[in-house]
């Protein structure tokens, strides 16, 4: 009796042996699954966060080293023989600032022209915005946006599949004084920001003697998209916005 | 004795049911342990081919002042010693110059035909010289548009160069960019 007992259960033991065996790898190999396919996710991250920081740190610095027309022309402007006087945007914005404490229309168009090129091969993907604020007062010297902007009828453009909208980069070039409309109207909405800081010292002639103060020079870029807060910047009093379109020679 | 035989197949016979789910375990195992490797593999040569591009970039533009082509040329030579784990070519465009045709570009470059898209600069015996390096990996193929496993960056670098300005040559600095194209 007991013989037949142990010959007949010996298939079904070694069934729920194989089961349970299956059972506990199906666990593993679910365990490792989710482990492939999350891994190295972090790491990349970081890694394109690195580079994100490198360029705008990078785009940053460009700006400071670039040579510019003191006129703010374009350099395919110049016609032969005319007299060229050449100079650094830093050393531009530097004299602006010790003159009148704004920027000339010169060193606006200059500042533009150098940020458009700077950051052309994004143009396309990115909006983003540049500044200048005091380190102590948070006072802004001046905010420049660039941003993706429709040209043609609006209608057009709010339509997805028509081929004929327009959407060019334009610029606004803002003064809006002690102000955290970026921080809290723009940051918020415009997704992942890559960021770029960098301090610049400008001086202002009081008098017979010379003040300086440590402003932050930064530039924030985030993929291109309609901010609500960036439609309509020119009728934005509290911001006090100039358009700007580059011209091409 | 012959009831005790009674459905007995034989000793492989009666496990086979038991078999199949071992060997669907064991399926199941390997195919997902070969995934994983896979997967592994293939994020950590990413990963390694983005630092690679990262390491090289900063090591050929320094300060993100590019002085002149000789300065870029000795940087260049430099990093070829450095034996990188991957292949790559790097080159500086104008700001304003054209990107539609990078890949092109780097694919006639890697034969020896030079893009006019390229920033040029003088060497010591005053010729135009294209702002261009590469490093190929002993073993590694030409750069190939076809392949699908290379990653390129970008990054806004400053450079010197002599430029005519109104009838006559200045020494000025503009915004140009580097382009870096990794490969296995």
């Amino acid at each position: 009796m007991f013989k037949r007992m142990r010959m007949n259960h010996k298939g079904q033991a070694a069934l729920m042996d194989s089961i349970i065996f299956l059972t506990i790898v199906a666990s593993i190999t679910a365990g490792m699954f989710f482990f492939t396919i999350n891994y190295g996710t972090q790491t990349k991250e970081q890694v394109n966060d690195f580079y994100a920081s490198d360029f705008a740190v990078d785009s940053l610095k460009v700006i400071t080293y670039i040579n510019v027309l003191r006129t703010g022309d374009d350099f395919g402007y110049l016609i032969s023989g005319e007299s060229v006087e050449l100079d650094y945007l830093l050393a531009l914005i530097k004299e602006d600032y010790a003159d009148t404490k704004t920027l000339s229309t010169e060193t606006t168009k200059a500042l533009v022209a150098t940020l458009g090129a700077t950051m052309k091969p994004f143009d396309r993907a990115y909006d983003y915005s540049f500044y200048l604020v005091n380190e102590s007062e948070k006072n802004f010297l001046f905010v420049l946006f660039a941003l993706h902007e429709c040209t043609s009828d609006q209608s057009v453009c709010d339509d997805p599949t028509n081929p004929n909208k327009e959407i060019d980069r334009v610029f606004y070039y803002c003064t809006p004084g002690v102000s955290d409309f970026l921080e809290k109207e723009v940051f918020p909405r415009a997704g992942r920001i890559n960021s770029g800081y960098g301090k610049v010292t400008l001086s202002e002639n009081i008098g017979t003697r010379t003040e300086s103060r440590i402003y932050i020079m930064g530039l924030h870029t985030w993929s291109a998209r309609n901010i609500s807060s960036l439609q309509d910047l020119e009728v934005n009093v509290d911001l006090d916005c100039t358009k700007i379109v580059l011209a091409t020679p | 004795m012959s009831f005790c035989k009674k459905g007995f197949i034989g000793p492989i016979g009666d496990d086979l049911p038991s078999l199949i789910p071992i060997m669907i375990s064991l399926l199941l195992f390997f195919s997902i342990f070969s995934l994983t490797l896979n997967i592994y593999d293939t994020q950590n040569t990413a990963i390694r081919k983005q630092i690679t591009m990262i390491s090289v970039a900063r090591s050929l533009k320094g300060d993100s002042l590019i002085t002149d082509y000789t300065f870029f040329g000795d940087k260049c030579d430099w990093i070829k010693e450095k034996k990188y784990p991957h292949s790559f070519m790097v080159a500086i465009y104008p700001a304003t110059g054209n990107f539609d045709t990078v890949i092109q570009d780097f694919v006639d470059a890697g034969q020896g035909t030079f893009s006019d898209n390229f920033l040029k600069g003088k060497d010591e015996f005053d010729a135009d010289q294209p702002y261009f390096c590469k490093y190929r990996k002993l073993g590694s193929l030409e750069f190939s548009e076809k392949r699908a496993k290379y990653s390129e960056l970008t990054f806004p670098i400053a450079v010197q160069r002599e430029r005519e300005i109104g009838g006559e040559d200045y020494y000025i600095i503009e915004p140009a960019v580097m382009q870096i194209e990794v490969w296995d």
